[in-house]
């Protein structure tokens, strides 16, 4: 389950409202409607099938002054398919924190295999790696990327409509989305960053936008992608952030062949976001007016190789990976406790099966202690 | 004329990226009835090692139940927008293993 940062209490309390409904719909709509329309091809009719899914991890950190266990992670989510709807729930709980609800959504599937849904998205299809890569059991690295968490990573309400199909042998996946958008932050230390949300919707203007990516060899997982998300303001409302818009667009590749000769196979995986936020002048703590070009942009690749068809069944299961990432920031930008420069992470992974993996990684940040992570992550 | 393109260019890009955006998804959605000539001809067992693989370690069908694996599918459509066609093949594999 993608991590999020913890949300404002009027976020919990919007979330709340949006889930409960999105919950009033699904008992009002799941009995009756569902059973009324056909299902999908394929699906049991009539049936209703629940999933208890999610993911795991514990670990520990160790740096040279220090060695802490870390908090251990668990996101359970539930899931529930009748006939053409789907219902996409997820709890994210923390030792000594509330319960966090998200994602929750309804999707109805439309003929040709089309998709709905609206309510709450964990994380827009800004590129891959928020909404695909940053499970711990998917990612073999035990961090992310520096900067994504700020830099193009939105939990937000609204409408998607997404589907996949072909150009000749070229396979094309589409995301659309309308939602409340990215906000922009004004207090001092964080002034021109945009909230990754869930946050309270704060004007009239929606953000717009989507993913679209080509694999262009069928038989090869090679995808392209490029991602765009508009906002004409996200400022609010009657405030003298009125009006400012934002940008994010992003260009992301990843590709994951088997290589016979090297009896394994990669992961290659990279991503590249430019966020940009209109013109605004900002207050510093003193009260002084200042102003920048709020233009920022993050990056990372990965490589990863497993020796899948080695002979040793111990060296099958180990996959050996790098990611270097890098942001950044506006010069005049005053944002206090933001990573910045560039990270280097190096992994060794063992995989016990197919979900559930054992790994070691050494991270190294600039101005920041270099830290060897210790992680066990499963998917439930 | 060349400068009056330029500037309405570096003024509307953003706005210019993502009305083709949303016009290459408009098409591409429209498109999701089409399947390629090779999509037919691939079977279960190869979608299911190429889709699932390109993103995370492919499940084995043992692991889940068939209304389990409905279930599943069905997300896995959501997260990894596989196509109608492709998530068919893969659970009757998974199904019936």
């Amino acid at each position: 389950m993608h991590r999020r940062r913890k949300s404002s209490s009027e976020g919990r309390f919007a979330g709340l409202i949006a889930g409960m409904v999105l919950l009033m719909a699904c008992l009002w709509l799941g009995p009756s409607a569902a059973r009324a329309q056909s299902v999908p091809s394929g699906y049991t009719p009539g049936d209703t099938h629940v999933f208890l899914g999610g993911e795991a991890g514990v670990g520990t950190d160790i740096t040279k002054n220090q060695t802490s266990f870390t908090e251990p992670d668990l996101g359970l989510m539930p899931l529930v398919q009748e006939g053409r709807f789907f219902l996409e729930s997820g709890f994210d709980v923390g030792i000594g924190s509330p319960v966090e609800v998200g994602p929750l959504n309804l999707s109805y599937m439309l003929p040709h295999g089309i998709l709905l849904r609206l309510g709450q998205f964990d994380a827009l299809p800004i590129g891959r790696f928020p909404r695909t890569y940053d499970p711990g059991w998917i990612n073999p690295l035990a961090a992310g990327p520096i900067g994504f968490d700020n830099f193009g990573d939105l939990t937000d309400f609204g409408l998607e409509v997404q589907g996949s199909g072909f150009i000749g042998n070229m396979r094309v996946r589409t995301f659309l989305s309308l939602t409340n958008g990215f906000t922009l932050q004004t207090a001092p230390g964080s002034a021109g960053l945009l909230n990754s949300g869930p946050v309270t919707d704060n004007n009239k203007a929606k953000m717009i936008g989507g993913r679209i990516s080509v694999t262009p060899f069928f038989s090869s997982n090679f995808d392209l992608g490029v991602s765009d998300y508009y906002n004409s303001n996200v400022g609010n409302s009657g405030s003298r952030y009125d009006g400012v818009s934002s940008n994010v667009l992003a260009i992301d590749a990843n590709y994951a062949p088997t290589l016979r000769s090297l009896k394994g196979f990669m992961r290659l995986r990279g991503q590249v976001n430019f966020v940009h936020v209109g013109k605004a002048t900002y207050m510093d703590a003193s009260g002084q007016p200042y102003t920048f070009d709020n233009n920022s942009s993050v990056w990372y690749g990965m490589v990863g190789y497993q020796p899948s068809m080695a002979s040793s069944t111990f060296l099958q299961k180990v996959m050996v990976s790098f990611m270097l990432s890098h942001v950044n920031t506006p010069s005049g930008a005053r944002w206090s406790d933001l990573g910045t420069g560039t990270q280097y992470d190096a992994g060794l992974t063992y995989w016990f099966t197919w979900r559930t993996n054992l790994k070691f990684s050494y991270d190294i940040q600039e101005n920041t202690t270099n830290t060897l992570m210790l992680r066990v992550s499963t998917q439930i | 004329m060349t400068k009056y393109i330029r500037t309405l260019l570096s003024r509307y890009k953003m706005r210019l990226v993502l009305l083709g955006l949303v016009l290459g998804m408009v098409g591409g959605i429209y498109g999701c009835a089409t399947t390629s000539p090779k999509e037919k001809q691939a079977s279960g067992p190869q979608l299911w090692a190429q889709d699932c693989q390109s993103c995370h370690n492919a499940p084995p069908s043992k692991d889940f139940s068939n209304s389990e694996w409905d279930v599943i599918l069905y997300h896995m459509r959501i997260k990894a927008n596989i196509t109608d066609q492709e998530a068919k093949k893969i659970k009757a594999f998974l199904q019936h293993q």
